[in-house]
């Protein structure tokens, strides 16, 4: 087990002695690092071994049938093996379920980008000429609420929204 | 299957500038890192797969503390030498304002870092905790939070693991090449 140099990534340092380690490394990559340990790093690695099928009677994994079901997926519902068993939430769940979960864009925890809308609207709002574009995205998007997953408040719609209506009247009386 | 539709994050650092901005969370599981201005990207770091946190001194705090402080020792001077002057001084020191909050900012910081986590996968560098000081701060919620999840690691149970494989660094000495500088 070792840990990998900030300074130079190609470098490694062996696990230090002590849990919190101030001024370590730097014989290894030239520079002294900071490191606090957790027990995951002494942990052992799991590995899966599935139960063949002997019993014609046992019930089958869905994926693998030649292997035995070891666990019903708690999101599908399918009997499913150690093979194709991850945890999610504290519960068991098949890994292909998961993916399929991940494709509905079903939950929160799986998403891996969003397109903020409301920052976007905002900086079309103090662009002027593009007010009236910032005041139909948030008008479209408003109901969706915040669109970053860290944020919770609407005040860059808001305010998206009051300079872009401005904008609006501002342009309107320019041109006609 | 509970309930994922609401997340409640805490913000532990954040960090926008020219080359990107990124964000750091704690969730009651994971870690949270944020990147991108309009498009913004999620990577998740569960705390139970947190293995350690590293960070070093970089090498960006002096010269950057030196410029501002150059910056605003030429500025005071060029307020007082524009003494006669009704206006001059005051305008250099208006002028001189931002930098003077810039450099007391970064004194503040008390040194600059880089700042990792490590996984039994991969080490993620995070760039939003740059400052020495951020990095205590995020270091102590961080390790809070892992150790009610993990427990706490103890030097007893590190010593037994090292007498387990007998890997013990010894100290002033250097690794095998192989152990260095893996290929």
């Amino acid at each position: 087990m070792t840990l990998t140099a900030l300074n130079d990534r190609r470098k490694t340092l062996p696990l230090p002695a002590r849990t919190v380690s101030d001024d370590y490394g730097r014989e290894y990559c030239g520079k002294a690092h900071h490191i606090r340990l957790f027990p995951a790093i002494i942990r052992e690695k799991e590995t899966v071994q599935p139960e063949t099928l002997i019993d014609s009677q046992q019930a089958s994994c869905y994926f693998h049938p030649k292997f035995a079901a070891t666990t019903v997926c708690a999101i599908s519902g399918r009997f499913i093996c150690d093979l194709c068993t991850t945890e999610w939430e504290g519960e068991s769940v098949s890994l292909t379920a998961l993916q399929e979960m991940h494709t509905r864009g079903g939950t929160l925890k799986l998403e891996t980008e969003r397109v903020l809308w409301d920052s976007i609207a905002l900086v079309l709002a103090f662009l002027f000429i593009t007010g009236p574009v910032a005041l139909m995205l948030v008008a479209w998007f408003w109901r969706k609420g915040p669109t970053s997953l860290v944020r919770r408040s609407r005040i860059r719609y808001v305010i998206a929204g009051c300079v872009g209506a401005i904008d609006t009247v501002l342009l309107a009386r320019l041109f006609f | 299957m509970p309930d994922s539709t609401t997340l409640h994050y805490q913000k532990l650092a954040g960090r926008g500038s020219i080359s990107g901005n990124q964000g750091l969370y704690l969730a009651n599981d994971h870690l949270l890192i944020t990147d991108g201005y309009y498009k913004q990207r999620y990577r998740r770091l569960y705390l139970k797969d947190i293995q350690a946190l590293i960070w070093c001194p970089s090498s960006g705090y002096v010269p950057v503390a030196v410029m501002l402080c150059i910056t605003v020792g030429a500025l005071f001077l060029g307020s007082l030498t524009s003494l006669h002057d009704p206006i001059l001084p005051w305008f250099y020191f208006c002028i001189n304002i931002p930098f003077m909050l810039m450099l007391a900012s970064h004194l503040y910081q008390a040194g600059s870092v880089e700042f990792g986590l490590q996984t039994s996968v991969q080490t993620i560098k995070l760039d939003c905790v740059a400052s020495l000081r951020k990095a205590r701060k995020v270091e102590q919620q961080i390790t809070k939070a892992v150790e009610a999840i993990q427990g706490s690691l103890t030097d007893r149970d590190l010593v037994e693991y090292h007498n387990h494989t007998q890997s013990i660094p010894q100290p002033g000495k250097r690794p095998s090449t192989s152990q260095t500088y893996p290929s």
